[in-house]
């Protein structure tokens, strides 16, 4: 890849590669490490990409495998509290912060598949292949994750 | 929750490290292949300089000296290797100062280039066959113009485990750098014959590798786990899990060296084309397609202009219109508009058609549609198909003619390919499911002896006002034998087949757990037991059907609400298991006609015997007086927790468990500020808390003795919460035997009177359904005082009294408005207010719908509101209604 292209892409997807370390780890400072981490391993791959979608998707899954390997260190941050990671956003409006507290409150496993589902747009089956989850898998996480934030959102299903 | 207000909310979720490009170019860039990089290609010189079953050296090299640095890391390398047009281009490609086109050309190798999605159904009819057994997911892959494809895939067993990995197969000469990450420690090698191909194998820690040249290809397969596993990507694995990997696949097939079509060359535009006036171009009937002869154009949909009084369509790209016009028809009505566009296949000649909907109105002033069939006749040309229209036309009452009635009625002329040796629709139920038109379809193939069909898939359609199935599925595809698992009795078909009598017998739709929604049974056959159905029941919380429980000539009873299968035994005795919904509507068993009930806890009333000696010798041991029941060590026995101490922090539990048909005393643990969950895997977890201080420990059973094991120890912040690691146990008082005795409401009632004797305690009891599953849980108030008063409630959903837990009964009543229950608290003297919804979740659940403060008493007026009113309780003696 040459420069032109990583700088794009970096600048592109730094906030999603932070995202999805967020929605692993639960804490702010493993979520930036993550995003140096991955954009290094990016800025280094001999890969050869198919396209830009191609490099977004090998970003997504070099982070997850990052925060998996992160997650079985011993020196793992503990989560911070939704609540304290909400005030660090700069939210514009309650809901935001009602939705991200909610969001946040639930277990990881919800909550990767919850934003490449609904922030990312990726469909069922491509979930569960970035994630290596039978479809089936995703769909009742997904659902799941809607139930419990149903109850702690009171309010009807989306 | 929409998903614009998940996307604005995460939007604002930002990292703040500032992107600067010199701290990369900083950072040393390896320029030429690593150390211990694979190369595809390379190791297909490999196998063709060793072959595969050169087991000294191993295919990889991974155990031998001779091939150079051994795997120490996460990648291997393949350098020291004999030379190979395929190896040398890479080098000289990753050294720097040549681009992969000029490498390869230097060797005379293609390059592979512009990969094409296929899915999976598009890859095997390419090969000519399924390249794996149904243990594997179908997933899509990218396909190189010689046939090189790159698919993401993952097995599971039987046993649920699972594992991911990524399959390449490299047609032989050419070129795609591609390093994959293959972990790190030691491989086992060895080599299996599938068929009559040879499969090296390669088992590590946490990845493994297969290999196997093909002759015209080779196909590598990167398994993303080894014996040690790597979390959510694979369960641990052995050997004989690898050779069953390489067992699933199709390796003739994989070997038939096949590409995709090239794609079409657009047609030039020629000419000035027309010159379309944007005010008579109908937008939303414009679109950007593929059509033969054309690839990707732009179709145009142009209304009736002063020069020509009817609808025309044109296709243009970038720009430029051609002059190219699809079949203008004049018909001398009033065109009014084109309700609809659609691009598909009605001709079956395997090419998009053209099927446009327009609505006129003639020169009497009737309304009515009409439809145009375009389809390719070659070199880009297009024509209209007057028969078809014809015959949809006369087929479809105008009123209903829509896309999906011209769609429904094209493929209903085509012949149901049911043959021997094809899958097809073989049977279709149209029912509603909570509001929604459902359509059915069991998809398998026929017997070749004809005396018979079996079943592979279920697929459920939404249909839509008219009837018509949508493209829109309710939920994905079920493999009838994957979901059924090992309950799953293969028919003769094979052993992803049902077998089926009857096309009518294949599946069944009916409401087998009493919650008003259907569920669906997919015929097995017949033993020796008798006819046997598969079923799955709707599960409103997942929004799909789930599979539950084979069943052998089962009925279910309306009334009863309850379902009945009779069993054949070898003596010929039929056995009748009585089934009934859980709260959670999960069918459990109940009892059979041979008396063996669905046993409580503790076997014939030995943990009875146990909690009635706790009551004999009354408050000695402390006020505390409550147990439960859970299954501390996993071998399916529940033991009896005897909870007991005189104030919070003084709180212990006594453990018994059953030895020899005995209750006998196991230990005893700390339950001071505590709390007891079993999380997803069945593990007691004990949650002890005290001032932010909190440990978990995992409670359990070794050689008859409790064993505590530290899961997790840590400091809670302010405003941080105790853990909740799964679903809290339920406990309830000694009095209370429904955890270790078949209880009705009757008797709960009965043991509730004898326990509270005092004659300042109140008793009433109401029933109420909080979950909606058409039983009415139980509520028994007690009142000692005024700080104390609670719910019990218990549900005999299963045909026994058991506890949900216990809710606050001070100042509270209960109301219904006829679908959700309330728990109302008013106190006029606080002039509070606050209004709660009860369910079932595990126990009893409450959530609050309203909190209003400094009302006074004539405000206190919520629950009116709510339409609800309130549930009329009765006094402990009267049974009435039980």
């Amino acid at each position: 890849m040459n420069a032109k292209d990583f700088e794009t892409y970096a600048r592109r997807y730094k906030d999603t590669v932070y995202r999805v370390a967020l929605n692993f780890m639960g804490n702010p400072q493993d979520a930036e490490d993550a995003v140096q981490e991955v954009l290094m391993k990016l800025y280094l791959s001999h890969d050869i990409f198919e396209g830009e979608e191609h490099v977004k998707r090998w970003m997504i899954r070099v982070t997850l495998n990052y925060c998996k390997n992160l997650a079985r260190a011993a020196s793992r941050r503990m989560p911070t509290p939704p609540e304290e990671l909400a005030l660090s956003v700069p939210f514009e409006a309650e809901e935001q912060i009602a939705l991200f507290t909610a969001v946040m409150g639930l277990p990881e496993k919800y909550r990767v598949p919850l934003y490449l589902f609904y922030y990312e747009d990726y469909s069922v089956k491509e979930i569960g292949r970035i994630l290596g989850l039978g479809e089936s898998a995703v769909t009742t996480r997904l659902s799941r994750a809607r139930t419990m934030l149903r109850y702690e959102l009171e309010e009807v299903s989306m | 929750m929409s998903k614009n207000l998940y996307r604005d909310t995460f939007s604002h979720v930002r990292s703040a490290y500032e992107f600067n490009m010199e701290d990369f170019q900083k950072a040393k860039k390896v320029t030429k292949l690593p150390e211990k990089a694979l190369i595809i290609a390379a190791v297909v010189a490999v196998l063709a300089a060793f072959g595969i079953t050169a087991s000294a050296t191993g295919f990889f090299g991974l155990s031998s000296p001779a091939v150079g640095d051994k795997t120490n890391g996460d990648d291997l390398s393949m350098q020291g290797f004999a030379e190979s047009p395929e190896s040398a281009a890479m080098r000289e490609y990753m050294g720097g100062g040549m681009t992969l086109e000029e490498a390869a050309g230097k060797y005379g190798l293609e390059v592979r280039t512009d990969p094409v999605v296929l899915d999976y159904d598009e890859l095997t009819d390419l090969l000519g066959g399924e390249i794996h057994d149904d243990r594997n997911l179908r997933a899509q892959a990218y396909i190189y113009g010689d046939g090189t494809f790159a698919m993401d895939g993952s097995f599971a067993f039987s046993d649920g485990r699972s594992f991911s990995y990524s399959l390449y197969r490299a047609v032989k000469g050419s070129i795609t750098a591609s390093a994959p990450y293959i972990g790190e420690g030691e491989y086992d090698e060895w080599s299996v014959k599938v068929g009559r191909t040879d499969v090296s194998l390669a088992l590590g820690g946490r990845r493994s590798l297969m290999a196997a040249d093909l002759g015209g290809c080779y196909v590598f397969v990167n398994v993303l786990t080894g014996t040690l596993g790597d979390g959510d990507l694979g369960a641990p694995i052995g050997r004989g899990d690898l050779e069953t990997l390489a067992k699933s696949f199709n390796w003739s097939v994989l070997s038939h060296i096949a590409a995709p079509e090239p794609q079409e060359e657009p047609q030039v535009l020629h000419g000035a084309g027309v010159e379309l006036k944007e005010e008579y171009i109908d937008r939303d009937q414009c679109f950007l397609v593929n059509l033969t002869g054309w690839g990707k154009i732009n179709f145009i949909t142009y209304l009736p202009t002063p020069e020509f009084a009817d609808a025309r369509f044109f296709l243009s790209r970038d720009g430029k219109v051609s002059d190219f016009e699809f079949p203008p028809i004049l018909t001398g009505e009033s065109c009014k508009g084109i309700p609809a566009v659609s691009f598909e296949d009605v001709t079956g000649d395997g090419a998009a058609d053209v099927l446009v909907l327009i609505d006129y109105v003639s020169a009497s002033g009737g309304a009515h549609r009409d439809l145009r069939v375009f389809s390719a006749r070659g070199q880009g040309d297009f024509g209209m198909e007057w028969e078809l229209v014809s015959g949809a036309l006369s087929a479809i009452d105008n009123s209903k003619l829509n896309v999906a009635a011209v769609r429904n009625y094209f493929a209903g002329n085509r012949e149901p390919a049911i043959l021997e040796n094809t899958d097809g629709v073989l049977w279709t139920v149209k029912y509603t499911l909570d509001g929604r038109d459902v359509i059915l379809e069991a998809v398998g193939r026929k017997q070749e002896d004809g005396q018979g069909w079996g079943v592979k898939e279920l697929r459920f359609w939404l249909a839509d006002s008219e009837g018509n199935k949508t493209t829109q599925m309710l939920q994905p595809v079920v493999s009838v034998a994957s979901e059924a698992g090992e309950d799953f009795v293969p028919g003769p078909l094979g052993k992803q087949y049902t077998r089926c009598g009857t096309l009518e017998g294949a599946v069944t739709v009916g409401d087998m757990n009493f919650d008003g929604l259907a569920d669906i049974g997919v015929s097995g056959g017949a033993g020796e037991e008798g006819a046997f159905r598969y079923y799955w029941l709707w599960n409103s919380g997942e929004g799909r059907y789930v599979y539950a429980l084979t069943l052998t000539d089962a009925t279910a009873d309306e009334t009863a609400k309850a379902v009945t299968e009779r069993v054949r035994g070898a003596d010929g005795r039929i056995t009748v298991n009585v089934y009934k919904p859980d709260w959670r509507g999960d069918l459990k068993f109940v009892r059979s006609e041979d008396g063996q009930e669905g046993v409580p806890a503790g076997g014939d009333g030995a943990y009875a015997r146990v909690l009635q000696d706790f009551l004999d010798r009354g408050e000695s041991e402390g006020s505390y007086r409550e147990y439960t029941v859970a299954d501390l060590d996993g071998d399916g026995v529940e033991e009896l927790l005897v909870k007991q101490g005189f104030n919070e922090a003084d709180l212990a539990a006594r453990v018994y468990t059953m030895r020899d048909g005995q209750a006998v005393e196991a230990g005893e643990f700390d339950m001071g500020h505590s709390m007891l969950y079993v999380d997803e895997s069945g593990a007691v977890l004990r949650v002890m808390g005290l001032m932010g201080d909190e440990s978990i420990d995992r409670i359990t059973l070794v050689d008859g003795n409790i064993s505590r094991e530290e899961i997790s120890h840590r400091f809670l912040g302010e405003e941080d919460s105790y853990a909740a690691p799964g679903t809290a146990l339920i406990w309830t008082d000694w009095g209370d035997r429904s955890l270790v005795e078949t209880m009705s409401y009757s008797d709960v009632l009965d043991a509730v009177q004898a326990g509270y004797t005092d004659p300042g305690t109140t008793i009433r009891w109401y029933l109420a359904d909080i979950d909606r599953d058409g039983t009415e849980e139980l509520f028994v108030k007690i009142g000692e005082n005024e700080w104390n008063d609670r719910f019990l409630v218990y549900s005999d959903a299963t045909g026994r009294a058991l506890p949900l837990g216990t809710v606050s009964g001070r100042k509270t009543t209960l109301a219904t408005d006829g679908e959700t229950v309330y728990s109302v608290y008013t106190d006029p003297e606080s002039g509070d207010e606050s209004i709660y919804a009860l369910g079932v979740d595990g126990g009893v659940t409450i959530r609050e719908i309203s909190h209003r403060t400094g009302l006074r008493a004539e405000e206190m007026d919520g629950q009116n509101k709510l339409g609800a009113v309130t549930i009329t309780g009765f006094e402990i003696s009267d049974r009435r209604g039980l």
